[in-house]
């Protein structure tokens, strides 16, 4: 993320347009391990999360981490947190209500951490990168065999200091964001927002098609670091061959499961 | 950042879909706002160095939709689907590719994307992709991880979907390998030409910490997980790039560094 010299002379343009705190991204050089926000699901499914130990993939060589999962419920409060040492490049790590503090559905992020001597060892690396964590979430309906998996969306959120959740993320002006999909006859749909900054934030969500002008059709309220979940059966939408969204997010994406009669489908917007 | 769509036959029955909308993805205001393209559909043979031109789509309503069935595809070829101004007479044949234009429409912060979608039997799954235009402009390396292998659960296919859009005098055979992180051992190879698609098909391997990697290509990685009749799963892992949150390409070069001198 440089600050280019047509950036600078655009500042004010760029900014508008710029999901992250550019104080805390160009000027405030702390070293974080910061990650995005993902969903788990465990009302009638099943979720997996593949963790990803960086310092190990930058080596090429195995070296102890510890992974930890922070749990959020969907007004953003904290759960609870559940860590796991390993070596391996990529651990898989399976979801339970217990780990989940009881909760079905929620939001997590992915932090970790290094022994002080590994910290001292490649203090050169930790120096001159920051740790992103975008790694790959897994579902499946209870009693089925394998995942579908999709990747990290959005989030830049880390643990700072403190113990305190903070965020890159920045709510400017208004966005009008379209996934590039068509809505299918006979299917459900969940579209999971989350709100990886510290306002509340507000989603319309729009419907448009061949013969049908664009309206709106609902606005959901999501509590800072919380999510919402808007369900919607494409044989109620008369007409409707898309959907868009309004919000304040640069980067306003949206997770999305897709129920047809025999299975589903999750991918990000 | 403009780019490609692509439609390939990766075989097993499975079928590729790319269907995208002519809305702006993301642009600012309160009204989603509509930008005026058509698609051109390109091929370039397994052999042959030119681009031929065998389809052009235009917009009947907000949606256009794309299938591999469409189009005579052999197994790892690719149909490259290149949104261009409405306006464009387009030739039938081209040595390079023509330039995809954006669908931005101010400077809000996308990737412009299709949905990218294979189905087998009544079951389908998507991921929003593309292939980014100034990656299509160089050759580069690529370096992947086995986040997404799904080990005795299904059946798994990677797909390493190359485009070079530039003037190619001679298709060169290029090389992607499957190797073991652990063992630095080779496990499987294939070879493959620029403006196709690498398919590697899992069966027999059942190694843990798999890389792929290759040193004279790069291209977008998508796993295909998927049992007849039950179910299918598509993803693309992340770049290296993408594990960092700052000095990107420097965490990235010195991934690739570290892992294509250590593997054989």
């Amino acid at each position: 993320m440089k600050l280019t010299s047509n950036k600078i002379f655009n500042f004010n343009k760029y900014k508008n347009s710029y999901p992250y705190s550019v104080f805390k991204t160009y000027f405030l050089k702390e070293k974080k391990s910061v990650s995005d926000f993902f969903i788990f699901r465990l009302d009638d499914y099943e979720t997996i999360f593949v963790a990803e130990n960086t310092l190990s993939l930058v080596l090429a060589e195995k070296i102890k981490c510890k992974h930890s999962l922070h749990f959020y419920s969907e007004e953003g409060n904290l759960i609870n947190t559940h860590s796991i040492e390993t070596e391996d490049f990529f651990t898989e790590i399976k979801f339970s209500k217990l780990m989940t503090n009881g909760f079905e559905v929620g939001l997590f992020i992915h932090q970790i951490d290094y022994d002080q001597n590994i910290k001292h060892q490649y203090n050169d690396i930790f120096d001159s990168v920051s740790f992103n964590h975008r790694g790959y979430s897994g579902y499946r309906k209870l009693g089925k065999t394998a995942y579908s998996f999709v990747h990290g969306n959005f989030g830049s959120i880390y643990i700072d200091n403190n113990g305190k959740l903070e965020t890159f993320a920045r709510q400017r002006k208004n966005f009008s964001y379209t996934p590039q999909m068509e809505i299918i006859p006979n299917t459900t749909y969940e579209l999971f927002f989350v709100n990886p900054t510290k306002r509340n934030l507000q989603i319309s969500l729009l419907l448009s098609g061949k013969n049908l002008k664009i309206e709106f059709f609902r606005k959901i309220d999501i509590k800072p670091f919380g999510y919402k979940c808007i369900n919607l059966k494409s044989n109620d939408l008369e007409g409707a061959s898309n959907f868009s969204w309004v919000t304040k997010l640069p980067v306003g994406r949206a997770l999305i499961f897709e129920h047809f009669q025999k299975g589903f489908d999750v991918f990000h917007s | 950042m403009s780019d490609y769509l692509f439609l390939c036959n990766v075989g097993s029955g499975i079928r590729n879909h790319i269907s995208l909308t002519n809305f702006a993805p993301n642009h600012t205001g309160q009204i989603p706002k509509e930008k005026n393209f058509k698609c051109a559909v390109f091929k370039q043979n397994f052999q042959s160095t030119k681009w031929k031109k065998i389809d052009e789509k235009y917009f009947s309503s907000h949606n256009l939709s794309f299938s591999s069935d469409e189009y005579s595809l052999d197994i790892g070829e690719l149909a490259v689907i290149v949104p261009v101004s409405i306006e464009d007479n387009l030739k039938a044949e081209y040595d390079e590719l023509p330039i995809p234009i954006s669908r931005k429409i101010d400077l809000s912060p996308v990737n412009e994307r299709a949905s990218i979608t294979f189905s087998i039997d009544d079951f389908h799954s998507s991921y929003q992709g593309d292939f980014p235009y100034p990656m299509s402009r160089i050759h580069g390396t690529f370096l992947s991880f086995d986040p997404l292998i799904q080990n005795r659960r299904c059946n798994q296919k990677l797909v390493f979907v190359n485009i070079h859009s530039k003037k190619i005098d001679n298709k060169n055979n290029l090389k992607i390998f499957t190797a073991s992180a652990d063992k630095n051992k080779i496990l499987a190879t294939k070879e493959f030409v620029n403006n196709s698609a690498a398919i590697f098909d899992f069966e027999g391997i059942t190694d843990k910490d798999l890389c792929f990697y290759s040193r004279d290509a790069l291209g977008i990685p998508i796993f295909i997980s998927f049992n007849e009749n039950e179910f299918i799963s598509v993803e693309h892992t992340h770049p290296p790039s993408e594990l960092f949150w700052e000095n990107k390409l420097f965490g990235q070069s010195l991934i690739k560094k570290n892992w294509l001198n250590k593997l054989p």
